[in-house]
């Protein structure tokens, strides 16, 4: 509607204008010819008349050379670009209104078209009369709300959808703001906050559990620290990071793999929007023709060369015949047309391949499913939960973007998991032989019982004990949550060692030679070690604690600091008449200020110990006989 | 006793005059006692009393100061003195109205956050907005803008030493001065804090933190006076006693504590989890939690089981606070302002260097300026401040360090004046020699430093790479071993 008023308006505005231009031009040319006092008329009257007036003639020809300018109407180019200007004008002034808002939404990363929330601005003023009259009022007002309440419950019905969306888009910017945080002290809190929640985790396992997780982290935290951190700085080491094997740069690979993943949201985000409308016919072509296409792989598969080794060759082919007959099952069932039937067939060729430890893998190396039938105790299971997580091409249609998304995200760890698997294996195979071939397992065992019969000296012991690893271990499968509450108490103890590790005085530096005697024969004195130097600075800590006042209180840290703002208020040196410093704290004991007393006592406190009337003289200090002499 | 006779007679005197004005002031105290106090008895039968059940019973004076205001800006912080409430909404509303006539003074709206509101001197009110603290007139006039402390969400307000205190988002801690306008001291405390509250009897800023942690601060000295784990959670509010003997906090955990500051030992403690509290004067205790408020009578002595009174609230309570000298409890909610009566919990008598309620236009204007010329120093806020006049008890050697590091700083801050030289040798391009030389020698001292600092960094980093290759191996065995024993 705006839009038209305003393609109104303005050609209304354009037609008057022209009006206005036409009708003053036609009222000048309405005055000339009805003015009977006309200077042309005249001079050829003068004419007429037969008089001299040349010089006249000629100024008045000039004249009216000006003037017919003037009088003369507009060319249309003239015109047009009038009409331009005005037109400009009036446009401008529309177009203000939008200019903020578009500059916004090209500033901005995504556009908002939810509506300004209407703010009701509730003030005391409107209320002042309800204070006055508070009994009546009050009854009224809380009829007044009561009505609103109901009314805004039908308004709110409406709104929900909005206000769920302006949450949306306040928790996306909040969520912005916080990954952009770069304090120390959040990222520490963070941190505990996490840490605490793993820890109630662990409590809950079984420790054998414990114990794996723990050495899954250990390897993980050691990976990293010399992967990143201390990484070689060579010249080869740093131009294979930048620019990698390929020789690509770091930027190329980074917006490749953005490519991908943009790509994949943008397929997740369509197949979402077609939910609704599900085409089972062009869903069902695609399926078949793919059907087709490995039919036809599976063939040329089979008419490859054969290796010389005839255990694989069998194994070969009775795989290819298994996702034949697989292959084909699915073709008539699409082509008959029941889709349940095809979700039960798919689960049931799931489970019998789980019993044949079979890999469905159509282009699976033939490696795997070697290493899979020698050692069906380690691998087939977990290949096999594996699988169920793969999603057939049946399901794949349904993806939405979320799903899509994490699968592609989890695709390359997974794929590092198998080759770690398979490296493990190898090595675990190496030293199978190794046991086999070398030795008898035997005497392996006998070895190992020996060991846990034997009864262990006070240096095995002691071996045992020194293992860090192993006392981390008992120590987190103890772990009870009662510690976790005493983070405050622990921070705080720290803290007051701290405290009184400042007061000690600063040790002196440890050089070789000094504070010794030299010469033949005297031994020289071992420096240190680090454990005596600490054992010494706990002595002296423990010394000073006897001495503050904060001895007996393990949750009070009293500072011992001095507070040499505050020493001018306090006498630094005992006068001379007293022997203590409670003797002259005594008779500052009692305030003298009319405000604590009365005001007999007040009087009392600060009357002078002579008291002179008035109109009595006071005769001028003389020296004394005594002094005088000496004089 | 001293062995002067001159010195016993004296300190015997004083000793007789401290006990004379001691009784008489005694005597004074009786007879100004109130004779008819009220006060609401309490059933074994129904221990919580609710406000709603003597409300008939309450004279019609106490009735009107009821009040429930009804807003809608965000949740609300509020200051109350005898006369006026300060109200500041979250989203930028500002209001001061009189509650005892029921006037409204100013209302207005900063279209900004506002963190705190606080009455300072002459009627004035300051607030701590997103961009910086502002103070404004009793009619709403901003008068001024400190642009020094900025984020401030915290704000309390010394009256005997006119000292605006504000605690900053990171911990920042300035003192200002409202009479000249200076900055008196800024220091860094804890980061991670919660609340602000003064020590009525000391002048000394507490903040809680959290991590459980309570800390007194003074403007003399950058670090905390005294340090007191309180709670395993954090601190979520605390109030100080009249007579500053007493600190009562609350954690996050669930309980209300309360702690003797003469022994910082604890006295009592209660399971109730509350979020807000306040103290008025007689000692009652009110604990904010949701939307109820819980009210103990005698909590200092040690009654902590059997609450005295209960209310009940429109809404989850923001602030609480009692109004001086009167029998009123005013809160802060989401959404509402209310007001109720608690009887027996204002203190009657106004001290000396109290500005009373009601007093002439021209009694105020001669109070403001005594007020000023008693001006406190705040050099003297310190635990110690009742040994102002006595003798300091700090050993000799501490003081005479502390001289010598005054003499040397002195020193250090004055100007060396050239030597005057021989003939020759002052002249200009030699001059500007040995300056280049001074220059080169600081330069080389600080690229030794440097040099060094990034030498240790290289041994550490060494260092630790063999300690992870040697847990690496060792990780390796322990696989290598469990792989045998399942074998075996």
């Amino acid at each position: 509607m705006g839009k038209l008023n305003k393609e109104q308006r303005l050609e209304k505005q354009l037609a008057k204008k022209v009006e206005k231009q036409d009708a003053y031009q036609q009222v000048k040319l309405q005055e000339t010819p009805e003015d009977d006092f006309n200077v042309a008329n005249l001079i050829q009257t003068l004419e007429d008349q037969g008089q001299q007036i040349d010089s006249v003639k000629t100024q008045y020809l000039r004249v009216h050379e000006k003037a017919r300018i003037v009088q003369e109407p507009e060319t249309q180019a003239e015109r047009d670009l009038q009409e331009r200007k005005v037109a400009a004008t009036v446009m401008k002034q529309d177009i203000k209104k939008w200019l903020p808002i578009v500059k916004k939404n090209r500033e901005s990363e995504r556009i908002d078209f939810t509506k300004q929330r209407n703010v009701q601005i509730s003030k005391i003023s409107d209320t002042s009369n309800a204070l006055l009259n508070n009994h009546l009022g009050v009854k009224l007002q809380n009829a007044m709300e009561e009505v609103e309440k109901v009314e805004q419950k039908q308004e709110l019905n409406g709104q929900s959808n909005q206000q769920k969306s302006n949450l949306q888009f306040y928790n996306d910017l909040k969520m912005k703001k916080i990954s952009s945080i770069k304090s120390k002290i959040y990222k520490q809190i963070k941190k505990k906050k996490g840490n605490k929640e793993k820890l109630k985790l662990m409590a809950q396992l079984t420790p054998a559990e414990r114990r794996k997780e723990i050495e899954k982290l250990r390897l993980s935290r050691a990976k990293e620290r010399i992967t990143l951190r201390h990484s070689t700085k060579n010249k080869y080491v740093s131009q294979l990071l930048r620019f990698g094997g390929d020789k690509k740069s770091l930027k190329q690979q980074q917006s490749f793999l953005n490519n991908l993943k943009h790509q994949l949201l943008a397929k997740a985000q369509l197949n979402e929007l077609e939910d609704g409308e599900f085409d089972e016919e062009n869903f069902r072509e695609q399926a078949i023709s793919q059907l087709e296409q490995e039919l036809l792989d599976i063939e040329r598969r089979e008419k490859e060369k054969q290796n010389n080794f005839g255990f694989l060759d069998k194994q070969k082919k009775q795989d290819l015949q298994q996702s034949k007959s697989i292959a084909q099952k699915l073709l008539t069932m699409l082509k008959s047309g029941n889709d349940d039937a095809i979700q039960l067939d798919e689960s049931e060729n799931q489970e019998q391949n789980s019993d044949d430890n079979y890999e469905p893998n159509e282009n699976g190396d033939k490696d795997k499913q070697k290493t899979n039938v020698e050692n069906n105790e380690f691998n087939g299971r977990a290949n096999f939960v594996n699988e169920t997580k793969q999603l057939t091409e049946t399901q794949k249609k349904k993806i939405d973007a979320k799903t899509s998304l994490s699968n592609y995200l989890n695709q390359e760890p997974e794929k590092q998991q198998q080759q770690n698997k398979i490296e493990k294996q190898l090595t675990s195979q190496e030293e199978k032989k190794q046991l086999i071939e070398g030795l008898n397992i035997k005497n392996i065992k006998q070895k190992y019982e020996k060991q846990v019969n034997q009864k262990l000296t006070k240096q095995d012991l002691k071996k045992l004990q020194s293992d860090p690893d192993e006392l981390l271990q008992q120590n987190l499968a103890n772990f009870n949550l009662v510690l976790d509450e005493d983070e405050n108490e622990n921070a705080f103890i720290d803290e007051k060692i701290k405290d009184m590790e400042e007061e000690l005085p600063p040790e002196p530096a440890n050089t070789k030679g000094w504070g010794s005697w030299a010469g033949f024969g005297i031994k020289e004195k071992k420096p240190l070690t680090q454990e005596q130097i600490l054992q010494n600075k706990i002595k002296k800590i423990r010394e000073v604690q006897k001495k503050r006042q904060d001895a007996k209180l393990d949750n009070v840290i009293i500072s011992e600091k001095r507070d040499a703002k505050f020493a001018k208020y306090l006498v630094p040196k005992l006068p001379s008449e007293f022997a203590n410093s409670q003797q002259f704290d005594q008779l500052h004991t009692l305030p003298l200020g009319p405000e604590w007393n009365s005001l007999t006592s007040h009087s009392a406190l600060t009357q002078p110990q002579i008291v002179t009337k008035a109109g009595v003289v006071i005769n001028p200090v003389r020296i004394p006989q005594q002094v005088n002499k000496l004089i | 006793m001293a062995k002067d006779k001159i010195l016993s007679a004296k300190l015997k005197q004083q000793e007789f005059k401290t006990k004379s004005t001691q009784l008489k002031t005694q005597k004074i105290a009786q007879l100004l006692e109130p004779q008819f106090q009220q006060s609401v008895e309490i059933d074994d039968e129904r221990p919580l009393l609710k406000i709603s059940n003597f409300k008939e019973y309450l004279p019609e004076e106490n009735v009107q100061n009821i009040i429930n205001l009804k807003l809608k800006q965000g949740p609300y912080k509020l200051s109350v003195t005898p006369q006026t409430t300060y109200l500041a909404g979250e989203s930028g509303h500002i209001a001061a109205f009189n509650w005892r006539h029921k006037q409204l003074e100013c209302e207005f709206d900063v279209k900004e956050k506002c963190y705190d509101i606080i009455s300072i001197a002459q009627r004035n009110f300051a607030v701590a907005q997103k961009s910086s603290i502002y103070i404004y007139d009793p009619k709403g006039v901003e008068v001024h803008k400190i642009r020094e402390c900025k984020q401030a969400t915290k704000l309390e307000y010394l009256p005997y030493h006119f000292l605006l205190a504000a605690l900053n988002q990171n911990g920042q801690l300035t003192y200002q001065d409202i009479t000249q306008g200076k900055i008196i001291s800024t220091y860094r405390t804890t980061p991670s804090s919660l609340c602000l509250k003064q020590n009525n009897n000391n002048a000394i800023l507490g903040i809680g933190d959290q991590m459980g942690v309570v800390r007194m601060y003074a403007p003399n000295t950058g670090t905390s006076l005294t340090s007191m784990l309180c709670h395993k959670g954090g601190v979520m509010s605390m109030t100080f006693s009249r007579d500053g003997n007493h600190l009562i906090t609350t954690g996050s955990e669930g309980t209300i504590k309360v702690w003797d500051l003469r022994t910082q030992k604890l006295q009592s403690q209660v399971a109730v989890n509350a979020t807000n509290l306040a103290l008025s004067d007689k000692g009652i205790l009110a604990a904010g939690r949701g939307t109820d408020v819980v009210m103990w009578k005698n909590c200092l002595i040690g009654d902590l089981k059997t609450p005295y009174l209960r209310y009940k609230a429109s809404s989850m309570i923001c602030d609480i606070d009692f109004i001086k000298h009167e029998d009123y409890l005013a809160m802060s909610t989401f959404d509402s302002y209310e007001q109720t009566v608690v009887p027996e919990s204002g203190e009657p008598f106004f001290d000396t260097y109290e500005q009373p309620e009601l007093q002439n236009k021209k009694q105020r204007l001669e109070t403001n300026v005594r007020q000023l010329v008693e001006k406190l120093p705040p050099e003297s806020i310190s635990l110690q401040s009742h040994r102002i006049g006595t003798i300091d008890r700090t050993s000799k050697m501490i003081i005479e360090k502390e001289q010598k590091r005054q003499i040397e700083e002195q020193a250090s801050k004055k100007i060396k004046k050239q030597k005057k030289k021989m003939r020759g040798r002052n002249k200009i391009g030699k001059r500007e020699k040995l300056k280049e030389l001074e220059r080169d020698q600081k330069q080389q001292v600080k690229w030794q430093e440097m040099l060094s600092d990034a030498l240790r960094v290289k041994r550490a980093e060494k260092e630790k790479k063999k300690f992870e290759t040697k847990l690496l191996d060792r990780l390796e065995q322990m696989s290598s071993k469990e792989f045998i024993r399942v074998v075996s």
